[in-house]
């Protein structure tokens, strides 16, 4: 019988290593625990400190943050043994009143690298450790337990512990580690950022991204840290602690940085940001706390969505579509069933179109591809297209050719089904014309919408579609508003030819856009194309009131077919030949570039920013009532201020992500820093001479 | 500049349900302070004025407070005091809180146990002057010169344990700052992460 229980003992032994029982030391439960049941000499093996902490306390990080003390391990080894440090798992943050600190709850693995000497004889180990930790929940209780693990060393491959095999190695697992990101802190003007690239992090889910550093003094741990994305990492901006504030910064700057569930090892020096470290705007949640669209909530997004696309029919470049619209409601003004599909259909065209337009910039966003709203202009190929649209829309309006059967049967004809055609596509083009005009409202509304997850940049998309569409819509459904138009007769010719002429104003405006965009050759190319499609245009409606128009129907499409090939093929992206743009030409500026905005920041003056574009109407507006007048020019030179430019009438990554920091998706965007101030004031989008001169008076007060 | 920046420290001041304690960049003029001591008399920073002033915070019942009190912390009160400086130790625990005395005599009762030898015993149970210098932990040391400005702050020394065996091998960082004082050099350690219980503010 004693034998027996010898030898279970024995088996015992073998099997599972003995340890001493965990020890209860008042607020937790420690114990020490072994990965393998079984280690070889000379290998590496495991064995972790486990604290099961009761309910409501806690135990602290290498780094506790405002208060606390981490957990320690004085280890007693047999000769030869060598103990590492511990491998901490991801702490969590624990706020307690206006502090924060770092550290664990409920059951925590810290696991400890271990060296079995390679001379070990086979045969049970006891390894001795005195485990000291600070237990806190309102109050700290310092607590200690003296721990011991027998380990079995065994030639051959490690068995893993039955109990506790899996846990450690999944703690191991688990645990923040060195996975080749690259980092780089800046700090500069009082401003401490650390930028992080890697395979992990690309397309990686950055709400919640926190950044634990490994000693206390370097930043304020109770205080938020704001995240910009990137396509290959994130740039955290950080408040800066002690040891960047007081003189030198240090020389390097590691911590742990968590990301969702994922934590890793992040080492930095000062240097500039690794690539792809921003220019997507803060991760979702964070889009929605900082726009302005009040709140943020979805609903109110929608609404402002709704509100902005109302007042985007008011807008200037949306001023030719309003016409057309005018010009299609009076045809149809006293047969009601005919006013209702049109409006319908109008409405459809819009609806579709808006989320086309979504549905592409949410495929180019999650290409990684820095686009904003407005980025359909930013073509000079679709800039093209889009002028000799403009200009076939014109020309059918100064009746130069019809779309439909006859001359005659003009009238009905665009009643019938093919007027509800037209009128889906009028609202089409009315959207890709007006898109550009960010319209107050808008901005933020946009900007919160693309860092969403796609449906609910849909939802705020199909808002906006609805406020575009509603006051037409409205007016094909109110008899009391239609019955107000005159008649139809032969006025509504008159207004329609003379509506013609705000469609070319609009196909000049796309021309001296892409004279932005192109150089003398695309443009000889453009301009050659717009001659080349009214021709074909004008033969085309010749053919229709021909007897035998075959010969010069087919001509004109194949004319046609060419204006459209010289136009989008014509065009290419270049500097043109005189640059930079002609508009506000009496108030000096300067290219805007983050270089440049911290150089001039740096000296204390106050700033300007001004982001355009081109074929931003609503931009050029403000430049010509507001930016160049010499109200401002006055309080420019008075403030000592100086102006900073950024022209994204071409694409530009750079500006796009700055645009984005400020919650905007589009320009115009117009910032005033005071000296000194963090954040910039941002202007409203509409200006007047007035409030630019009082912004940077009271910014260099 | 020092008169905006007081007036923005009376406006902090005001305002003491702040989220975060700013950090308190060194070389600053040492924020003002109106509360009353244990024996219910009002105290302010400026009754000291061209004196060097030591901040000391203390909750009675924090181990970190309890190995310093072994003996350490008033060796430090006893030496500086005599060295011609104020010594306020400043309990931030809220009502109900840890180190919280609810009445001055047992205040007074814990100080003469103890042999505290500072020169007053300031209570700030709703924690504005602990929010006011950014007190994060018990202790958490300030050292003020003659000019009212902020000169140290941080921990008493440089070995952030509870363990009462760990003082003989600490560098005392508040000793160390006080005699740079006294000899009119800069201080050379300005700051240090100061350790402990988190204060109990409410």
């Amino acid at each position: 019988m004693r034998a027996l229980l010898a030898a279970l003992a024995g088996l015992f032994l073998i099997v599972a290593p003995a340890r001493a029982a965990p020890v209860d030391t008042g607020h937790l439960e420690a114990e020490l625990v072994a990965r393998d049941a079984t280690v070889a000499p000379g290998s590496t093996a495991y064995v972790a400190l486990v604290q099961k902490i009761d309910k409501g306390w806690h135990t602290y990080w290498r780094n506790p943050g405002d208060s606390g003390e981490p957990t320690k391990i004085e280890w007693t080894l047999p000769a030869g043994w060598k103990a590492g440090d511990i491998v901490w798992a991801k702490p969590h943050k624990l706020p307690f009143g206006p502090l924060t600190n770092y550290g664990y709850s409920d059951e925590v693995i810290l696991p400890v690298r271990i060296e079995v000497p390679a001379g070990q004889a086979a045969g049970p180990v006891t390894l001795k450790a005195k485990a000291s930790f600070l237990v806190c929940e309102q109050i700290c209780i310092p607590e200690d337990a003296d721990l011991s693990i027998t380990l079995v060393v065994a030639e051959g491959a490690p068995k893993a512990d039955a109990r506790w095999g899996a846990k450690v190695a999944g703690a191991l697992e688990a645990a923040p580690k060195e996975v080749g990101l690259t980092a780089a802190y800046q700090w500069t003007g009082g401003k401490l950022t650390l930028a992080v690239a890697g395979a992990p992090l690309k397309g990686a889910d950055m709400a919640g991204a926190w950044f634990y550093p490994h000693t206390p003094a370097m930043i304020d741990h109770a205080k938020d840290q704001t995240i910009e994305r990137g396509p290959d990492g994130l740039t955290l901006t950080l408040p800066p602690g002690y040891a960047f504030e007081a003189g030198q910064p240090p020389a390097t700057f590691d911590g742990v940085l968590t990301v969702g569930d994922k934590a890793y090892v992040v080492t930095s020096a000062q240097g500039p940001p690794p690539a792809g470290t921003s220019g997507l705007g803060p991760p979702p949640a964070k889009a929605a706390e900082g726009g302005a669209a009040g709140g943020g909530s979805l609903g109110l997004a929608i609404l402002a969505a709704f509100l902005g696309g109302l007042i985007l029919n008011l807008m200037p470049c949306v001023f030719p579509v309003l016409s057309m619209k005018a010009a299609a409601l009076a045809g149809h003004a006293h047969d009601r069933g005919a006013t209702r599909a049109q409006g319908l259909a109008y409405g459809a065209g819009v609806v579709a179109t808006f989320l086309a337009l979504a549905g592409v910039l949410i495929a180019l966003q999650a290409a990684g591809q820095a686009v904003g709203w407005g980025f359909q202009l930013q073509s000079p190929p679709v800039v093209a297209a889009l002028s000799l649209l403009m200009l076939a829309v014109a020309l059918n309006m100064s009746g130069v050719f019809e779309l439909g059967a006859s001359l005659q049967g003009a009238g009905q004809g665009l009643a019938g089904r093919s007027g509800a055609v037209g009128a889906f596509f009028t609202g089409a083009l009315a959207v890709v014309v007006a898109s550009p005009c960010t319209a107050p409202f808008m901005g933020s509304a946009l900007g919160f919408t693309l860092g969403q997850p796609p449906l609910i940049t849909l939802a705020v998309f199909l808002g906006l579609a609805l406020g575009f569409a509603a006051p037409f819509v409205a007016l094909a459904f109110a008899p009391p508003l239609l019955r107000m138009l005159p008649k139809p007769g032969r006025w509504m010719d008159v207004l329609r030819k003379a509506l013609a002429f705000p469609m070319y104003g609009a196909v000049a405006w796309l021309v001296w856009v892409l004279s932005q965009q192109t150089d003398a050759a695309g443009m000889a190319a453009v301009l050659a194309a717009l001659v080349l499609g009214a021709f074909a245009l004008w033969l085309w409606g010749l053919s229709q009131t021909a007897e035998r128009g075959l010969v010069s129907k087919i001509v004109a499409v194949i004319l046609l077919i060419g204006a459209v090939a010289l136009s989008v093929l014509g065009p290419k992206a270049a500097a043109p030949a005189n640059s930079p743009q002609a508009s506000s030409a009496d108030l000096p500026y300067e290219a805007w570039s983050p270089e440049r905005l911290a150089a001039v920041r740096a000296e204390g003056r106050p700033v300007l920013v001004n982001f355009t574009a081109a074929w931003c109407v609503s931009c050029q507006v403000n430049e010509k009532v507001a930016l160049s007048t010499s109200e401002v020019a006055t309080a420019l030179k008075a403030t000592n201020a100086v102006y900073l430019k950024g022209d994204w009438t071409r694409r530009d990554a750079v500006i796009a992500a700055e645009l984005a920091r400020h919650g905007r998706a589009g320009v115009p965007l117009y910032l005033v820093y005071a000296p000194g101030a963090d954040q910039p004031r941002v202007l409203p989008q509409l200006l007047t001479p007035g409030l630019v001169a009082q912004a940077l008076e009271t910014a260099a007060k | 500049m020092t008169l905006t920046r007081r007036t923005a420290l009376a406006g902090a001041l005001a305002v003491p349900a702040a989220l975060s304690l700013p950090g308190l960049a060194l070389a600053k003029p040492a924020p003002g302070f109106s509360v009353k001591d244990v024996d219910g008399k009002v105290r302010t920073l400026d009754e000291f004025k061209g004196r060097v002033v030591v901040l000391e915070w203390i909750n009675e019942g924090c181990p970190y407070v309890k190995k310093h009190y072994s003996g350490n912390m008033q060796g430090l009160q006893v030496s500086a005091v005599r060295d011609g400086a104020v010594w306020l130790s400043v309990c931030s625990s809220a009502v109900g809180q840890q180190g919280h005395w609810k009445t001055g005599a047992d205040a007074k009762a814990w100080m003469a146990a103890n042999n505290w030898a500072g020169t007053a015993m300031l209570i700030d149970p709703d924690g504005k002057v602990g929010k006011a210098y950014g007190a994060k932990t018990t202790p958490h040391m300030y050292v003020i010169d003659k000019t009212g400005t902020l000169v140290y702050q941080g921990g008493i020394d440089d070995v952030p344990t509870n363990k009462v065996e760990d003082i003989k091998r600490a560098k005392n960082l508040v000793a160390a700052a006080l005699a740079d004082v006294n000899a009119g050099r800069p201080v050379k350690v300005a700051f240090s992460q100061p350790y402990g219980c988190a204060v109990k503010y409410a």
